[in-house]
């Protein structure tokens, strides 16, 4: 044991001390959440011992690609992001939200809302921390301005309850580029605790108080300048194998101008519009309540529930007169210039973090990274136009498309 | 594809529900049965009035809402359906034969004779068509339910959905949404199954890759599928014939569009070779 | 109600969740048209309707349990909120099970939602109403709001149109508002049926009965989506500034307030940023398809 842990401190874990960090965790009344092998990928699954980690195991990621393989027996975390994360446990795919009954003077609570839990997760990744910090600003988790009726309860409370372990990627896979957006590969910030790994152990930075509190039940020690050393270059080392590259500069005026770029047909041809890049993106919020009632009951028994949506399916903007996007062609363009462009407007940041996760698992490997590029090239076309209309610039009457 | 509405459902006296059977194996009616918890509900809430599979006594019609299982394959059949539209204010097909033609359906793109020759031993005796089709090719069909057979929470979601006025949540959209919902690995990108998810329709609970195994498209197309972007992925990528394609589509939903066309492409495409 | 509160935007409320509707009586229902009705409702809560505001323009989430919600405007005057009417016309599932319903039956409301009609910069300006069919139901509040404060007002003119002189939504109003000679209020029909002999044509063809002047007018417009753009651009072309041409606009919604994503318009929520938009503010998606 050591004495009193500081903020912005490094520490030297080793490996056998992961287990006791989880049993330690376990212990203060914490679910452990993390990486672990389902079918053939890694998954965010509740953790008991540190064997429940995927020591041994490396993935393989190109776009529309994802393999498991042998990697070096004795580490860790050489893999990095698989299809799901921290998302899934802070916004529930399908969440009920509720069940009442209808009186004679008022709608009854039956039950919910759901119980909060306290959660662990261990092996973040700088890319999901980011991720994290943009939901945060999506549901308006500090922001004075949201009335109690706007804000997401249960999101909220969960984040609030939670513990971030990030894991620094030394490795990262062939769709990442996290280095693009200064997200990763190492967590910098909105981390209680930040793990490198080095081989028999671990150099842990202090993110929190939270964080400090649980080292200082650990046997840590101080590190060598060595392992400071060695931790900074492989995290230098991953910052130059970024499997993708993304030219971030001046992308949101790129698709600000980019509406009636002839590529959006192009890719139309290719999107399956099945919505995998928006349910493995661990950014994307879109979301419906819906309302389930019984044969039985009839509607004086309902509940409500909140379901991940996607802005790739027809119904998302069902009006009377029929969907708003009625074509792959304007559902993809929604949804790489929300990520991409209007999402500044929206919470004040990209909504692309560049874990590549859209790339990997889109069925048909489509690339925002070579969408990106393409657009890019267009604009800097001969003859490419900016937007058709401007303030200002009045006198055209209605534009056609 | 049936877009959705809210049907008008009388809400004053119990509605009279009757199902009918078309050509099929009776396994959607079964779903329908197999409701279990939910029956007693449904007997609660609704009039059995035509139901020949669950209960002798029939009531006359009209009736409020009719769920046909089954496509139309004899003569008497074709004749029949039209009765059945007349009978039923809201008319649902459930399952794939009443909304696509099912597998029967194959015998569109065969000899009937040659089929009928190989099969009965006398089959002077059988009086059939010459094609098995879907109900929506015969009358006007309020709603259908996809599926071989039918998943039992959409037909539940469906009645409650009726009886309270709500639009059903019968969701048009991709497999690949309910999957990922579930959290489940997808058998394309990390298996390089020959999944159909990504064109099909959700509704099942993605069924099969639940167990790892590709979606073999039960639930026939979804909304605006993209038929050519997945086949030439799976025939460049993961290698898979024309003819291999052809029979993938051609399986439940081979009968309906754009399953139809894109296994009638590829068969060109293997008759080309 | 004074000034302030109503530039102010009113706390929402609902129930013990934030998906939670508040339950709300209807009180009494009007036939507007063969398919549209207004619904007077009253919280049953007391104490949420003292608390309750709203500014023109706003929308409630209306809820039908059991069936869902749907955003509809709020049509009532903004300064008598012991009562809130919405002008419901029957389009889908929900408005179906609304119009289903009659006294005193329950339904849900969370809200006001969204922003309204821009009320401290019409003043001093000359006013024109643009509104097309059901889309005088977020403008009456406007109307409501203007005669209850004309001196801060120049001249105000409301230009309705609809299909028929049997369609017209709040038809007596429409005329005791003009005979009370504070707004000027013109009526078209797309159709003249039974003794109507007033003019006909759609809504922008109005433009030629009324002087503008481009100096000092503000422009509200609501109505379909044709209506929004063929107006927007006419007052653009009579060369009122692009920052004093506004539209309610109308996109799916399913929260209210700018979370699940469904009522994007270009980098807008329509719930949350609009549905009220300065023209300025939505020009380079303005008319476009699917953005």
């Amino acid at each position: 044991m050591t004495a009193t842990v500081k903020i912005g401190q490094q520490l030297y874990l080793s490996c056998s001390a992961l287990d006791d960090m989880i049993q330690a965790l376990r212990g203060l009344g914490f679910t452990v959440v993390g990486p672990r092998v389902v079918d053939g990928v890694i998954s965010w699954q509740t953790l008991e011992t540190a064997a429940d980690l995927p020591r041994g195991v490396s993935d393989q990621q190109s776009a529309g690609s994802y393999r498991l393989v042998d990697g070096e027996p004795e580490l860790m975390f050489q893999f990095v992001v698989g299809p799901d994360g921290p998302k899934r446990y802070f916004f529930p795919a399908s969440l009920r939200l509720f069940e009442f009954h209808v009186s004679q003077q008022n709608f009854v609570l039956d039950a919910g809302p759901p119980q909060v839990p306290k959660l662990a997760m261990l092996g973040v990744r700088a890319c999901e921390l980011a991720a994290i910090a943009v939901q945060d600003r999506v549901f308006g988790i500090d922001d004075p301005t949201t009335f109690r009726c706007e804000s997401e309860p249960y999101y909220s409370q969960t984040r609030q309850e939670s513990l971030l372990i990030a894991v620094n990627c030394t490795r990262p896979s062939g769709t990442c580029f996290c280095a693009a957006w200064g997200t990763g590969p190492a967590a910098t910030h909105g981390f209680d605790l930040a793990l490198t790994e080095l081989r028999d152990g671990f150099l842990v930075q202090v993110g929190s108080k939270r964080g400090c509190l649980l080292l200082e039940k650990l046997p840590v020690r101080e590190p060598t300048q060595a392992e400071i050393e060695l931790a900074e270059i492989k995290l230098e080392r991953a910052r130059e194998r970024m499997g993708r590259a993304l030219d971030v500069r001046g992308l949101k005026e790129l698709l600000d101008q980019s509406i009636e770029y002839p590529e959006w047909d192009e890719i139309a041809h290719r999107c399956l519009s099945c919505g995998n890049c928006t349910m493995v993106c661990p950014t994307c919020f879109c979301c419906s309540v819906s309302d389930t009632t019984d044969l039985g009951a009839g509607s004086q028994q309902v509940s409500r529930t909140r379901q991940w949506e996607s802005c790739f399916t027809h119904q998302f903007t069902y009006t009377v007169s029929g969907p708003e996007r009625n074509t792959i062609r304007g559902r993809y363009r929604h949804w790489l210039r929300h990520k991409l462009g209007t999402w500044w407007e929206q919470f004040g940041s990209s909504g692309c973090v560049g874990c590549g996760r859209c790339i990997t698992w889109c069925p048909v490997g489509i690339d925002l990274t070579e969408e990106v590029r393409r657009l890019r090239e267009r604009s800097q076309a001969p003859g490419s136009r900016g937007p058709t209309l401007r303030p200002g610039e009045v006198d055209h009457g209605p534009v056609s498309r | 594809m049936i877009t959705p509405t809210a049907p008008a459902v009388p809400t004053a006296a119990k509605p009279k529900l009757a199902v009918y059977k078309f050509s099929s194996c009776d396994g959607c009616q079964l779903q329908l049965l197999n409701l279990e918890d939910q029956l007693l509900d449904l007997v609660g809430a609704v009039e059995i009035a035509y139901f020949l599979e669950a209960r002798r006594r029939e009531l006359p019609p009209p009736y409020d809402i009719g769920l046909v299982e089954g496509s139309v394959s004899t003569p008497e059949e074709e004749e029949r359906i039209q009765h059945v539209r007349r009978d039923c204010k809201y008319l649902v097909t459930i399952g794939a034969c009443a909304t696509s033609g099912g597998i029967q359906a194959l015998r569109n793109w065969a000899n009937i004779d040659e089929f009928v020759g190989h099969v009965y031993a006398q089959p002077e005796h059988v009086s059939t068509l010459e094609t098995a089709t879907p109900i929506a090719a015969h009358v006007f069909v309020d709603f259908e339910l996809r599926g071989c057979p039918v998943n039992q929470l959409q037909v539940a979601e469906l009645l409650s959905a009726l009886l309270v006025g709500r639009k059903p949540n019968i969701p048009t959209h991709s497999l690949c949404i309910e999957c990922k919902r579930r959290g489940l690995p997808c058998v394309l990108v990390s298996d390089n199954q020959p999944c159909l998810g990504p064109i099909t329709q959700a509704g099942c609970g993605a069924l099969c890759p639940a167990v790892g195994r590709a979606c073999y498209g039960c639930f026939g197309p979804m909304e605006q599928p993209n038929m050519a972007s997945l086949g030439s992925w799976f025939t460049s990528r993961l290698g898979y014939s024309p003819r291999k394609m052809k029979q993938m589509l051609r399986l439940f939903n081979g009968y309906l569009e754009p399953f139809k066309q894109a296994s009638d492409h590829y068969e060109r495409l293997d008759a080309r070779k | 109600m004074d000034q302030s509160v109503a530039e102010r935007r009113p706390e929402p409320i609902c129930g013990m969740n934030t998906w939670m509707p508040v339950p709300a009586r209807i009180l009494d229902v009007r036939e507007e048209n063969f398919n549209t009705r207004t619904y007077t409702l009253q919280f049953v809560d007391e104490e949420i309707r003292r608390m309750y505001r709203f500014t023109p323009g706003q929308f409630n989430m209306v809820y039908v349990p059991g069936v869902g919600e749907a955003a509809i405007s709020i049509s009532s005057d903004p300064g008598s909120t012991e009562t809130l009417d919405h002008t419901i016309r029957l389009v889908g599932s929900v408005t179906r099970a609304i119009q289903r319903l009659d006294t005193p039956a329950l339904v849900g409301l969370r809200g006001p939602f969204g922003r309204g009609w821009p009320l401290s910069a019409m003043e001093g300006k000359d006013v024109v109403i643009v509104a097309g069919g059901i889309g005088l139901a977020p403008l009456r509040p406007v109307v409501y709001w203007l005669l209850h404060n004309r001196d801060l007002y120049r001249r105000v003119v409301l230009l309705y149109g609809c299909r028929t002189p049997e369609d017209r939504v709040f038809a007596e109003e429409l005329e005791a508002w003009d005979a009370r000679g504070k707004i000027h209020v013109l009526v078209t029909v797309d159709n003249a049926t039974g003794s109507w002999t007033g003019p006909v044509g759609v809504v922008t063809s109005l433009l030629r009965r009324i002087k503008v002047n481009a100096e000092r007018t503000i422009v509200l417009v609501c109505g379909p989506k044709v209506l929004n753009h063929v107006a927007a651009w006419n007052f653009l072309q009579l060369h009122v500034p692009p920052d004093r041409v506004y539209v309610s606009l109308e996109r799916n919604m399913n929260c209210g307030f700018g979370r699940c994503g469904h009522c994007q318009y270009g980098g807008k929520f329509m719930c949350r940023d609009g549905p009220v938009f300065r023209f300025s503010e939505v020009a380079d998606v303005f008319g476009k398809e699917e953005v």
